[in-house]
């Protein structure tokens, strides 16, 4: 049963722009959000960038009086949401509240108040814990100010499964319109860049040149070093295509299927091979021709090798006019980066424009695509998959089609 | 804008044939190990909250916690995958395992995976980050903080049935473990899995019970639902893991049904991030979503296993939503909170209630407040106090609320009613 699902409303906060326009705007000229960390210093072999978001006039973008509780990344998911609707082209007072469901995803939550909240328990003593700090530190705080800032008082579903967080997220979003149980979702996902978490990542090696070469990140190039965290938010407006239709909205994409699946991969690496994913991969495709890929490569020596040969196993044939392509080198790697990688598919099908890999030099040989790179490449696309995998080895996929 | 008060009522999508059975479920709490341990206590009316030992009580207001005892993987759980596991995993896969065992569904290819947690590794996290301090950092630290995220426990439970199929962790505070098994009866009704394997699991940590003392809510008594001196909660630790499979597949096979999954309704209440709505809006939506989409007028519930938690806030406000939607029925039928035997779980509460419900319904009797010594005016339904009760039940509802404004209820069947 592939009943579509509209995307009619994206809203963004990242380290590439403020807003759709801004983010598409900067992935289609190539640019990154990679740029040295601010204030952190320069301890000998740390990492030195990450894709952080600029601060933002996030008070512009939230009324809610829960404003100065919010950390961070709630703040992110709430100023997305609002950009979210007003790009839909939907206001939230127009909507019953109880109709209105809100799916977010997120691998680590507030990481911030997470670590405030432990630092003043080990340092000071547990009566030094905040009750202002430790609600936020809830993987839902963030989807709940979403519901105290609109007044939407239906669905509301946090999910976290690590580096597919995201994805996971706008597919369940789908399924609650389908459902019926809500006529309009929020759906998408966020998660946070702090030093700790760039700490961690550098003692598991997994970061950009810490073995030497290029310290930024380079999908699916044969020079890559490893990843470069990044953080942001993603919000896509979900309703059904008649209701979308009915009120005459843009309609970006449509979503007709998405299939959750795992495959063998160490408790805490992504998977060398994926081939286990073909079977969910090829019944979402359903013998029909796809025009774009849009992978969850991320510059790890590991991952983009593992995504490669699956694409190249998931077409029948020769694929060179096929775009594979990932944002990640623009917006770096976090939990939640699926739910941009989806509205970024939404915004290729709808802008007819290939994405471009940032920093591509030298393209993975053996890989039969089409790689665009400095800049997005016009294309006649119909059909878009969207695919991420996690550590671990869990992953999700969506089918995106044009909107007629 | 105002939250909208108004009924539930929408049409809905969901397969008009596929009922929802359970054919296997595992339980670990401060009770015990094990379905049928469980089963007794909450029969017996045993309250499972002592003296915290998991770590040290300096500085906290209370010592008190429902902690599960000599916490040890049965020989039926492989080594190689409670090795290293943070607690909340390790919960998790213990109950994991009896329920798989019970189930005897064969290959765990295709099966779903569902786990509710809030803390997932956060006991290991917290481990990682006192080596941060001065103690010792390097190769410890990196393992604690790879098993930190909360998906840790879902990717366990999945490994250990060899699990390809859908996997998913859902984090909504202290619903999750119920939103757990409502999502996984989405599944099964939408044909994503021939079967789930979800439930919920949450463990002791610094960080929850610190966090709950400051916020002043914990008991300095064992937790005392609906009681007039009720002051708060008191922190348990556990998990409850259920087998959810499509009913006419399940009869095919010859399965044992336990009970029937029969429909689950969410809202939320758009209000404060851990405070409830006063008026118990958001718990009555919750309420009539669930019974609407079973079919189940309020009438024909037998008992409710209520959020419960102790808290002056959620026990009158919790009482207000269960007149509002049952009338005049909701002085007729028993409504306990099994807290007051293991605790506030946390996300694995939900799962653990949902648990004790069925096990309810199985035995034919109401699980009391155990804790409950002086009623409060404003608590004025049958709580059960003190002890359990013989009672033929056949519909019963379940509720769970967290943090954030979730409120999920879950409709559950069993008895003579399968």
């Amino acid at each position: 049963m592939r009943v579509p699902v509209a995307v009619t409303g994206i809203g963004i906060v990242s380290s590439i722009g403020i807003g759709r326009d801004a983010f598409w705007s900067a992935l289609r000229e190539g640019r990154s959000g990679i740029a040295p960390i601010e204030g952190l210093a320069r301890a000998s072999g740390l990492p030195r960038v990450t894709a952080a978001v600029r601060d933002f006039a996030a008070k512009e973008l939230i009324t809610s009086q829960q404003f100065r509780r919010m950390d961070r990344l709630s703040r992110m998911a709430v100023a997305a949401s609002r950009l979210a609707l007003t790009d839909a082209g939907i206001a939230p007072d127009a909507l019953p509240g109880e109709r209105v469901g809100v799916v977010f995803g997120t691998a680590l939550g507030d990481i911030e108040d997470s670590m405030d909240h432990l630092q003043r328990i080990f340092t000071r003593g547990p009566a030094a814990a905040s009750p202002m700090v430790f609600p936020n530190l809830v993987m839902n705080a963030a989807a709940g100010y979403v519901a105290m800032e609109f007044g939407f008082t239906g669905v509301n579903l946090t999910l976290a499964q690590a580096e597919v967080s995201g994805e996971h997220a706008v597919a369940q979003g789908c399924d609650v319109v389908r459902s019926g149980r809500a006529d309009v979702v929020l759906a998408g996902g966020g998660d946070q860049v702090t030093p700790i978490l760039v700490e961690g990542y550098h003692r598991a090696r997994a970061l950009a040149g810490q073995r030497g070469g290029r310290e930024w990140a380079s999908p699916y190039d044969t020079g890559r070093t490893g990843i470069v965290l990044g953080e942001g938010t993603a919000i896509l407006v979900l309703e059904s295509v008649a209701r979308a239709r009915a009120r005459g909205a843009t309609i970006y994409a449509t979503i007709d299927g998405a299939r959750s699946f795992s495959v063998d991969a160490p408790r805490y690496d992504w998977p060398a091979r994926a081939d286990a994913a073909l079977p969910a991969l090829q019944t979402l495709l359903d013998g029909e021709a796809v025009d774009l890929l849009v992978g969850g490569a991320n510059s790890s020596r590991r991952l983009d090798r593992c995504e490669l040969a699956l694409f190249a196993r998931l077409l029948a044939a020769p694929a060179a006019d096929v775009g594979v392509t990932s944002i990640k080198g623009a917006i770096g790697e976090f939990g939640a980066a699926g739910a941009l990688t989806v509205a970024a598919a939404c915004l290729a099908l709808r802008e007819q424009t290939i994405p471009p890999l940032c920093n591509l030099r030298s393209p993975e040989p053996d890989a039969p695509f089409r790689f665009c790179a400095p800049r997005g490449v016009p294309a006649r696309l119909r059909r878009a998959l969207v695919c991420g995998l996690a550590r671990g080895g869990s992953g999700v996929a969506l089918s995106l089609r044009v909107s007629s | 804008m105002s939250p909208s008060l108004h009924s539930a009522s929408h049409p809905t999508h969901r397969s008009p044939v596929t009922r929802v059975a359970i054919t296997g479920y595992g339980s670990i709490n401060a009770l015990g190990t094990g379905v049928e341990r469980f089963a007794a206590a909450l029969r017996d009316g045993r309250c499972g909250i002592g003296e915290l030992t998991l770590f040290p009580t300096d500085g906290f207001r209370t010592t008190l916690a429902a902690e599960v005892q000599a916490l040890a993987a049965p020989a039926s759980v492989p080594r190689s995958l409670a090795r290293g596991a943070a607690r909340t995993a390790l919960l998790a896969l213990i109950a994991a395992d009896e329920a798989w065992r019970m189930a005897s569904f064969g290959l765990g290819t295709e099966v779903g995976v569902l786990v509710g947690t809030t803390t997932g590794g956060m006991a290991c996290g917290e481990e990682g980050y006192r080596a941060e301090f001065g103690e010792r950092a390097g190769r410890a630290a990196l393992r604690t903080f790879l098993e930190t995220p909360v998906s840790a426990g879902t990717d366990l439970v999945a490994r250990a049935i060899a699990s390809r199929g859908p996997r998913v962790t859902i984090s909504t505070a202290c619903s999750s473990g119920a939103n757990a098994l409502g999502l996984g009866a989405d599944w099964i009704r939408a044909g994503r899995a021939p079967a789930v394997l979800c439930g919920g699991a949450d463990s002791l940590s610094r960080m929850a019970y610190s966090g709950f003392n400051s916020l002043q809510a914990l008991d300095r008594e064992p937790c005392r639902p609906f009681d007039r001196r009720r002051a708060g909660i008191t922190l348990g630790e556990g998990a409850a893991m259920f087998v959810l499979e499509p009913w006419e597949a399940a009869v095919r096979r010859g399965a044992s049904i336990l009970g029937e999954l029969v429909s689950y309704g969410v809202s939320t209440d758009a209000h404060h991030v851990t405070q409830p709505r006063p008026d118990g809006a958001g718990a009555v939506l919750a309420m009539r979503r669930a019974l609407e989409e079973g079919g189940v007028p309020p009438e024909a519930l037998d008992y409710i296993n209520a959020h419960g938690t102790g808290t002056p806030q959620n026990d009158v406000v919790e009482t207000r939503a269960i007149k509002q939607v049952l009338g005049a029925h909701a002085y007729r039928i028993p409504v306990s909170s099994t807290k007051s035997q293991v605790g506030h779980c946390l996300a694995a509460g939900g799962a653990i209630e949902a648990l004790a419900s069925l096990l309810a319904l199985r035995g034919g009797f109401v699980p009391p407040t155990a804790t409950l010594g002086e009623p409060d005016p404003e608590c004025d339904l049958d709580y059960v106090p003190r002890t359990s009760r013989p009672a033929a039940l056949r519909t019963v509802l379940s509720n769970s609320y967290g943090f954030g404004g979730n409120n999920t209820t879950l409709v559950l069947r069993g008895g003579d009613a399968l």
